[in-house]
């Protein structure tokens, strides 16, 4: 080998070495970067002829992680995303049913005290404004629940619809990110920044819907829905979750072979998911359970109330409306019409007028008899149950959701370990790459006097 | 195992998220002196504290109730005291009026107040209180007695539901009082017209009539005792279910005081801690050489 080749492997050795550093230095800025997975410079050896070589060179750097570990990451993000949303939504019980001034018991308890003092005055024209005023408070309660309990449905079909439209952005993004990564790719050349770019957006959809992914040899990805329906092919076309207004709700349907499909059955995790299942869960359950409540609420005070007489001597009237179905029963429940304070009943006998108050007693004990839940249990028990059977949900959704955060955190600390940037590394990398390059510097100052040596000779 | 340096920070910064909403909360429980701050925090205890709630609220009606029915109890006690009193008077002058030595006069100005006695029972029979006549039984919006003494009242007295399933009739239908079987205000009819008439037989049939007469207001004031009685066992009942429930609702959802205390001083350790562990981030490194 010439002296002249002596100076072309230092000149390759300070160039390998500056590369090695850029990478070095990539990593340690991104140390905090999201999804950043860390690099290692490739050196390899720059062959001969002539023997022995010429220096090292650097090929490119690669990232460093491992494809099972992703994996685990993408079914642990869908199950951390249906956590979190479900306990984000039913995290409204809390605030429904937590309020304990204002609550459905509470309003039902002063109307059974109105009723006692009733009993106890019965033609009493204040004690008969009570009854109606804390009658006007039962519904009160009712229609308050009902109506935060429709806000929180409401809440949820809004946030279907916009993480529907965060998934398609991102499914659009993928796509064009697998082209451009199988542009730059060609040179033989990891695209490491777009490939971080790109599994940072698969992580964030399945974050919201569960995803498998299909890695292909021209660097594009599929990704596909619950493993079945594809969002993006391999090559790179999207189809899209379209969410379309139902009725009360919000529906989501995704292009299979061309047909729109309900996309219901794919949906069973990620942000989505969570919130479905929060919707059509626990909280119609909740809903329904109020309906029912208000539905036994208005027969059982109607019917004991239609057994008496008002103070104008006429029976057989209703104290609540009685609802036509049990789907809105709270929302609408309200006193009956044409009932005052003369035409409420308090008399069992039209004849033991006005101070007869077996009626008023009868009223008063509703709230005490088995009159709900098919006659299983009273009002404010199947208040309390409701109450509980909800907050039951609450706890438990939090306590899935304190799984599945714990699920990510483990997956992610191997993610970390593997992918992750330590400073320390790269520092001991910074300064093994600067020593190479002052090493190599050396050798072109060696060449460079072995040259002038040769060169006085001649004198 | 590696230590990426990102991990280290998340780390650091999810702890002390999580102490430092643990130590919230303990302050909140604390404060609020409720341990059961949202329903999800113990929904078992919610659902169960909201029965509770409901039965203080009922023992707290019935305590109400009670007071009412006291109430009417007290004031037809009051006033058939009086009723008493009265005919007590009438029995001594029927006893004087049948004494031989008596003047056809002298009966007559007893027949005088033998009227006025008539008179002051048939005002108490028609007592009213806050517009409900005492003892006019359900029918208590106008005057149960006319004034020939005839009841145009109700067949019973109203009755108070005074504890979970225990209703107790709080007064006595005027006529069970005042018509039957002695009819009071015929007594006293019959005793000043047989004084007025100097009809000595008559006025010995009113001894016995205004003897029995009082024995019968008598017996109706024990029968009303006997309701006030009731009142206050179930005062002492109802009292007791609402101590209970007041209790089992605090024990379900309230705060121990002591374990608040103590929950937040180890609360306020950990996070304190956590802080001095963060406050020393990020430890040594080559980045300092």
């Amino acid at each position: 080998m010439s002296l002249f080749g002596l100076l072309g492997t230092g000149r390759n050795g300070m160039a390998s070495a500056q590369a090695a550093t850029q990478v070095t230095s990539h990593n340690t800025t991104n140390a905090s970067t999201p999804g950043y997975t860390r690099r290692t410079a490739r050196l390899e050896p720059v062959l001969g002829p002539p023997e022995p070589g010429a220096g090292s060179r650097m090929v490119g750097s690669r990232r460093v992680l491992d494809t099972f570990v992703e994996r685990r990451m993408l079914g642990a993000l869908s199950a951390r995303g249906e956590g979190a949303a479900r306990a984000e939504s039913l995290a409204a019980f809390d605030v429904v049913f937590g309020d304990s001034s204002s609550d459905v018991g509470a309003a039902l308890d002063a109307l059974r005290s109105a009723f006692g003092d009733l009993a106890s005055s019965p033609a009493d024209p204040t004690a008969r404004e009570v009854v109606l005023a804390r009658a006007r408070g039962v519904t009160d309660a009712f229609r308050s629940a009902s109506d935060q309990l429709t806000w929180a449905r409401e809440d949820a079909n809004a946030r279907i619809g916009g993480e529907v439209d965060a998934v398609n952005e991102r499914l659009r993004r993928i796509a064009d990110l697998g082209r451009e990564i199988g542009k730059a790719e060609i040179a033989g050349r990891e695209a490491s920044d777009l490939r971080d770019m790109r599994d940072q957006l698969v992580r964030e959809v399945a974050e919201r819907v569960p995803v498998q992914t299909i890695e292909h040899e021209n660097g594009g990805v599929s990704l596909l829905l619950s493993g079945s329906a594809s969002l993006v092919s391999a090559d790179g076309e999207v189809s899209e979750l379209v969410a379309r207004r139902t009725g009360d709700d919000v529906t989501i349907e995704i292009s299979m072979s061309g047909a729109p499909t309900d996309a219901r059955a794919f949906l069973d995790g990620g942000r989505i998911g969570g919130l479905l299942d929060a919707r059509d869960g626990a909280l119609a359950e909740a809903r329904t359970a109020l309906d029912t409540l208000a539905v036994d609420v208005a027969n059982a005070y109607s019917d004991a109330h239609a057994a008496g007489f008002g103070l104008d001597g006429v029976g057989g009237r209703d104290f609540f409306a009685r609802p036509a179905a049990v789907d809105g029963a709270a929302r609408a429940l309200a006193l009956a019409a044409g009932l005052d304070r003369d035409t409420l009943a308090a008399s069992a006998d039209p004849a033991e007028l006005p101070g007869d108050n077996r009626v008023a007693l009868s009223l008063a004990g509703v709230s005490n008899a088995l009159v709900a839940d098919g006659g299983t249990r009273t009002l404010s028990d199947a208040y309390a149950s409701l109450v509980g059977r909800a907050a039951t949900s609450v706890s438990e959704a939090n306590l899935r959701r304190d799984a599945a955060d714990a699920a990510v955190d483990q997956v992610d600390a191997l993610r970390q370990s593997v992918s992750g940037v330590s400073v320390d590394e790269e520092m001991v990398d910074l300064v093994r790459y600067q020593r190479g390059y002052q090493a190599a510097l050396k050798i072109v100052q060696t060449a460079d006097e072995m040259l002038g040596e040769l060169m006085n000779l001649k004198r | 195992m590696r230590v990426s340096d990102k991990r280290t920070y998340d780390r650091h910064r999810d702890e002390l998220t999580k102490l430092r909403s643990r130590f919230v909360a303990a302050q909140d429980r604390a404060s609020s002196g409720r341990r059961v701050l949202a329903p999800s925090d113990d929904p078992v205890a919610t659902s169960l504290a909201l029965k509770e709630r409901s039965r203080a609220a009922n023992a707290g009606d019935h305590a109400r109730t009670i007071d009412r029915g006291r109430d009417r109890l007290d004031a037809a006690d009051g006033a058939l005291g009086g009723v008493a009193d009265v005919l007590r008077r009438a029995q001594e002058l029927a006893v004087q009026a049948s004494s031989d030595t008596m003047s056809a006069d002298e009966r007559a100005g007893i027949a005088a107040e033998i009227r006025e006695i008539r008179a002051s029972v048939l005002a108490s029979a028609n007592e009213e209180v806050g517009g409900r006549r005492l003892f006019g039984g359900h029918v208590d919006d106008a005057p149960p007695f006319d004034a020939t003494g005839a009841y145009l009242g109700g067949a019973a007295a109203p009755e108070l539901e005074v504890a979970p399933g225990r209703r107790v009739a709080v007064g006595l239908p005027g006529d069970q009082i005042f018509s039957g079987p002695t009819d009071v205000f015929a007594v006293l009819d019959d005793l000043a017209t047989a004084l007025e008439t100097n009809d000595e037989a008559g006025v010995r049939a009113g001894v016995e009539g205004t003897r029995s007469a009082h024995a019968q207001v008598v017996d109706a004031r024990s029968a009303l005792g006997a309701r006030s009685d009731a009142l206050e066992t179930a005062s002492a009942v109802v009292e007791r279910l609402e101590v209970r429930a007041l209790e089992a609702q605090d024990e379900l959802v309230g705060v121990d005081v002591a374990e608040a205390y103590l929950e937040l001083e180890r609360a306020r350790s950990a996070y304190a801690a956590a802080v001095q562990i963060a406050a020393q981030l990020p430890g040594p490194s080559l980045v300092d050489r």
